[in-house]
């Protein structure tokens, strides 16, 4: 499902290069849920951006579905990027204006359904995370675990190949953010995701089927 | 530590921080500009008092002066040991010819002490006091220029004036009593006065101003002038002082600087409108810095400090932006002010000016910001951490503010055009306006939500509109009254121009005759017979002088007070002076009724007057009310038995007071009529064969006056317009600033889009149409606004017909639409370009 081959990125600092990722490699099955562990400054939100297209690497490759990405243009980039990958960010990153429903539509009526069609599997996807009754709120009339769920329900509704969640739980306190990775994991399951968790917490991260430690660049598995 | 904190925040988000006082300093521009102007203006005519005067105390009438009023005088002065030289000037209208070419002038009958003060300027030489110069005790005379290509003068030239052959002796480059060139209805000739009687120009009846100039040995002009208000109790006699005639001479100008400040002050507005929202952004992002601080035991009042230092920092700054702002400014102003003044205006931005434009700039600020401030304070910091992402500012806070900053509108109105009518108009649009713009603004946007728009790209722009209201209004109510403005003086200029040029309903007149003896309306009449036409509403003219209203004696209104309104003024103007007086029993196609009952159905004891409405406001006179005139030493008594409309553009024989028929018969007058109809061959002929037949007659080619007018009131447009699109540039970067920070602040979003697979084009379009429309509508809603306020103006202070311009509103709206397009697009542009994977920083 994913490979990734000898990914390298590095910054340039004034006159110096600090090389971020150095030789990444990576092999991910479908449906495979996958913990990444890393302090901060480790590279994590890097490897993020280029798993999703954000950002090019230096050398290396990757392949989501046996699609090198690396050789696409932005605009193919664009396109493959709404088709297969979803991203779950730490500070929700909702859409202030749209309602809960209409930022969880938002990925579907990007890729062309009709708005009727969206808005049925936005609401669908919002019971499932357990906020039917809240579909019509604004994100700053919902609660941290709210705006984290209907994040979640927004990343799930394309079906993507690829979910890349960048510590889902961070800005929630302990026990929302368990309840809302409770949601996570159920729900990724469900919908059999392939998943690339970023995170701190390595109870957490323990969660996945596979975890790595993103130390100096390199991924070690643990 | 205060002043480091706040410096250190400043600097910090300098970006914010120039936006904000770019912001600002537009808005001040114009403000700073037209008070330099003012005050060179003022300057320049209190540094030339004396010679604008050409005295240091005038006593003058539209009339006679009685001997005994001026013995009065002489005795005072004597009997207070001042010496004093004295000149007489007699100023009347008159036409002058050479061959077959006559024209109006203005002549002045002089003696050669004048001028006592100041000069003229001739082409081969300078005249002052005591000249020995050719027009003394010779028949000659100097004339103005411009007469050169009227008639075709020449030095040397034979002109004739009433029964008199006089010589050109030069031309007048210069003269010192002239200070602004308003309208050249009548260019000046000056003459020696002993040709005056000779000439038997001014018989009984004739319009003219006599005036007897002093020039003291010592500087006491004002309290001379104030005992000799006590001594010349009739209001018809002037006694003018160098100070009350610089005064005078500033406020002809004081009309064009009044509309300039109120351009101006929208401007302000407008700014103001901008910077709060600015702030609102700034102060949302700075609740958690509010909430740290409070945290760690800093005092609010400490933290008032801080802000107030920054505003004060803030402050400064937008005065030194507009300093040079100005500065820059200035020159295109100055290019088309030139042309109506005759002196010399040294423009700069006085220090006093400076100071104000600071003291101003933080008053405005601290209105714009006080209730942020006071809100953040009353929110405890628990809260203001976890709401960072809300609205915690109530639309009540934008309420308050925007009274606020009114009632400082109001205030600096009232303080730079005096004129409490002018302010309660301006202030009155103002808040009608905001309230149109808010109201209708609103209605656009919930009819837009309800569009059955399924695509996404522009459903969530319509929603962003829907859900960032207050922004969208902002934008809609500064980019609209940007336009209004903008809009508002072609509109004005066009309607005015086609009811001068037209006359709108009523037909303008081609020839205006005036100074018309009794035995002189027949053969007038045969002279515009064998040209086919009639001269029609000849009306009768009688000068008089109020002597009581309602039996109470009438008498010179004196207030030395050194701030009066513009209406004060005016009516104090109105007051002290002679009025003349006509009869007639029908109305002319110029005046309607408004009030009582017709003179001829009036069948009183006490004969019918009737008044001109506004007139009889400013003279507190009412329906019923007497009023006794002096007609030359004859009293008459008159009831006020109606009020009448006059429809002043339309250059009929028209009179603020009117008799009955039959009253006046045998009171000394003389008669006013017009001709219409006209080619400018017959106006030509009509002009040459009346001066030479009937040389007292004075006559007005209205179209040529009328031309001369609009050449005077398109420079003056263009000033206004000018400043309008200082307003406009103003709106604009009220615009940028807006779209840039909301931008800014969006920009996660616009990452957010392309993360989730929106392609750059269409994050493009939503953005675009977003935008767009809020540009699209503000222009239509400013337009049409603009319709309504030219059309409210011109029925209810001019009188007069309206007709569209849709020529200049076309280009004007798709001049601005393409233009801010352009702006969203190139600031959009710049935000689709960045990387997104900022996304994915925490520090967003």
């Amino acid at each position: 499902m994913i490979q990734v081959e000898n990914l390298k990125k590095s910054f340039k600092q004034s006159e110096n290069s600090i090389d971020i990722l150095k030789n990444l490699n990576l092999e991910v099955k479908k449906g495979q849920k996958v913990g990444i562990l890393g302090q901060s400054g480790s590279g994590k939100s890097t490897f993020l951006s280029l798993m999703s297209g954000l950002d090019t690497p230096d050398t290396g490759e990757i392949r989501i579905n046996g699609v090198n990405t690396t050789k696409l243009s932005e605009k193919e980039w664009t396109q493959f990027r709404a088709k297969n990958i979803s991203i779950v960010f730490q500070q929700y990153h909702l859409v202030g204006h749209l309602t809960a429903v209409e930022n969880v539509m938002l990925p579907l009526e990007i890729l062309g359904h009709s708005a009727k069609d969206a808005h049925e599997k936005a609401i669908s996807l919002l019971g499932e995370v357990g906020l039917k009754d809240r579909s019509n709120h604004l994100p700053h009339q919902l609660s941290g675990g709210e705006s984290q769920r209907v994040a979640i329900a927004r990343a799930l509704i394309t079906t993507p190949n690829l979910l890349l969640a960048d510590e889902p739980s961070g800005n929630l306190d302990q026990e929302t953010g368990m309840k809302v990775m409770n949601l996570f994991f159920d729900i990724t399951s469900k919908f059999n995701t392939t998943t690339l968790l970023v995170t701190h917490n390595e109870q957490l991260a323990s969660r996945c089927d596979v975890v790595y430690k993103l130390s100096q660049g390199r991924f070690e598995k643990l | 530590m205060i002043i480091k904190l706040a410096l250190k925040e400043l600097a910090t988000k300098w970006k914010w921080s120039l936006i904000f006082v770019c912001n600002l300093a537009f808005g001040f521009i114009g403000f700073t500009t037209v008070l330099s102007f003012q005050n060179a203006i003022e300057q320049n005519a209190k540094a030339n008092s004396k010679q604008i005067l050409s005295a240091d105390l005038a006593i003058s009438a539209r009339k006679k002066i009685p001997e005994s009023e001026i013995q009065k005088t002489e005795d005072y002065l004597s009997k207070k040991n001042i010496k004093y030289s004295k000149t007489k000037v007699t100023e009347f209208f008159a036409m002058i010819s050479q061959g077959d070419r006559s024209h109006l002038v203005l002549v002045k009958a002089v003696d050669n002490l004048y001028p006592l003060y100041g000069e003229i300027i001739l082409t081969q030489s300078k005249i002052k006091r005591d000249s020995t110069k050719a027009i003394f005790n010779s028949p000659t005379i100097w004339a103005y220029s411009e007469l050169k290509g009227i008639l075709g003068l020449e030095i040397g030239s034979t002109i004739k004036l009433g029964n008199l052959d006089l010589k050109v002796d030069d031309f007048i480059t210069k003269d010192s009593t002239q200070t602004f060139r308003l309208a050249s209805l009548a260019p000046r000739i000056f003459i020696d006065s002993t040709w005056l009687e000779k000439s038997k120009l001014i018989q009984f009846g004739s319009t003219f101003t006599e005036a007897y100039l002093y020039q003291f040995d010592m500087d006491t002009a004002a309290t001379i002038q104030k005992d000799l208000f006590a001594i010349i109790n009739d209001p018809a006699i002037q006694i003018d002082t160098p100070t009350t005639a610089s005064e005078d001479s500033a406020r002809q100008l004081g009309f064009l600087t009044d509309f300039l400040n109120l351009v101006a002050l929208v401007a302000i507005l407008l700014a103001g409108l901008g910077a709060s929202y600015l702030y609102q952004v700034f102060a949302r992002k700075k609740t958690k810095d509010f909430a740290i601080f409070k945290t760690l035991g800093l005092e609010y009042s400490s933290l008032l400090k801080i802000y107030i230092l920054q505003l004060f920092v803030l402050s400064l700054l937008v005065c030194i932006f507009s300093y040079f702002g100005s500065i820059a400014f200035i020159p295109f102003l100055q290019w088309i002010i030139s042309s109506l003044v005759t002196q010399e205006l040294n423009v700069h931005v006085p220090l006093y000016v400076v100071g104000l434009t600071l003291v101003l700039t933080f008053i405005a600020s601290l209105i714009v910001v006080g209730p942020y401030i006071q809100t953040l304070n009353r929110i405890p910091p628990g809260v203001l951490f976890k709401e960072e992402q809300t609205q915690i500012f109530s639309p009540s806070k934008n309420f308050l503010t925007f009274l606020a900053a009114l009632c400082l509108m109001g205030f600096l109105t009232l303080i730079l055009t005096k004129s409490v009518m002018m302010t309660t108009a301006f202030i009155g649009s103002i808040a009608g306006l905001a309230v149109l713009f808010f109201a209708v603004g609103n209605g656009i946007i919930f009819a837009l939500g309800k569009l059955p728009i399924q695509f996404w790209v522009y459903k969530y722009a319509i929603r962003s509109l829907q859900r960032r209201k207050s922004t969208s209004l902002v934008l809609f109510s500064t980019i609209g009254t940007a336009i209004l403005l903008l809009n508002l003086l072609p509109q004005l200029k066009h309607s005015l121009k086609n009811e001068f040029l037209t006359g709108g309903n009523t037909q303008l007149p081609s020839l205006f005759l005036f100074d018309i003896q009794d035995e002189q309306i027949d053969p007038l009449r045969g002279i515009v017979k064998q040209n086919n036409k009639e001269i029609s509403q000849l009306s009768p003219i009688v000068r008089s002088r109020i002597i009581r209203i309602n039996d109470v004696p009438y008498e010179r209104k004196v207030d030395f007070n050194t701030f009066k309104t513009r209406e004060e003024e005016r009516d104090a103007r109105f007051r002290n002076r002679g009025v003349n007086l006509t009869y007639r029993d029908q109305l002319s196609s110029s005046e309607t009724l408004v009030a009582g009952m017709p003179l001829s159905e009036y069948k009183g004891e006490i004969p019918g007057l009737s008044l001109e409405e506004k007139y009889a406001d400013r003279m507190g006179i009412k329906l019923g009310d007497t009023i006794e005139f002096d007609i030359q030493g004859v009293d008459i008594k008159g009831k006020v038995v109606n009020f009448r409309k006059i429809k002043w553009a339309s250059f009929q024989p028209n009179f603020f007071i009117s008799f009955g028929s039959g009253v006046l018969d045998d009171a000394p007058k003389t008669s006013i009529g017009i001709v219409n109809g006209l080619n400018d061959a017959e106006v030509a002929s009509i002009i040459s064969q009346v001066s030479k037949a009937l040389p007292n007659v004075s006559i007005i080619d209205v179209r040529q006056l009328i031309r001369d007018l609009l050449k005077v009131s398109d420079q003056m447009t263009l000033s206004l317009e000018l400043m309008a699109y200082l307003s406009l540039i103003t709106g604009f970067i009220v615009l940028i600033s807006l779209i840039s920070i909301q931008l800014q602040d969006r920009r996660w979003e616009i990452n957010l889009f392309k993360v989730l697979g929106s392609p750059a084009h269409s994050i493009n379009t939503n953005l675009l149409f977003e935008y767009g429309t809020v540009v699209l509508f503000s222009v239509f809603l400013g337009i049409s606004f603009s319709f309504l306020m030219s059309y409210l103006t011109l029925k209810y202070t001019f009188d007069s017909e309206y007709s569209f311009n849709l020529r200049d509103s076309f280009y004007i709206s798709a001049a601005v639409i393409a233009l801010a397009l352009g702006i969203i697009q190139y600031m959009t542009s710049i935000y689709l370009r960045k990387r997104s994977n900022e996304i994915l920083k925490d520090s967003l």
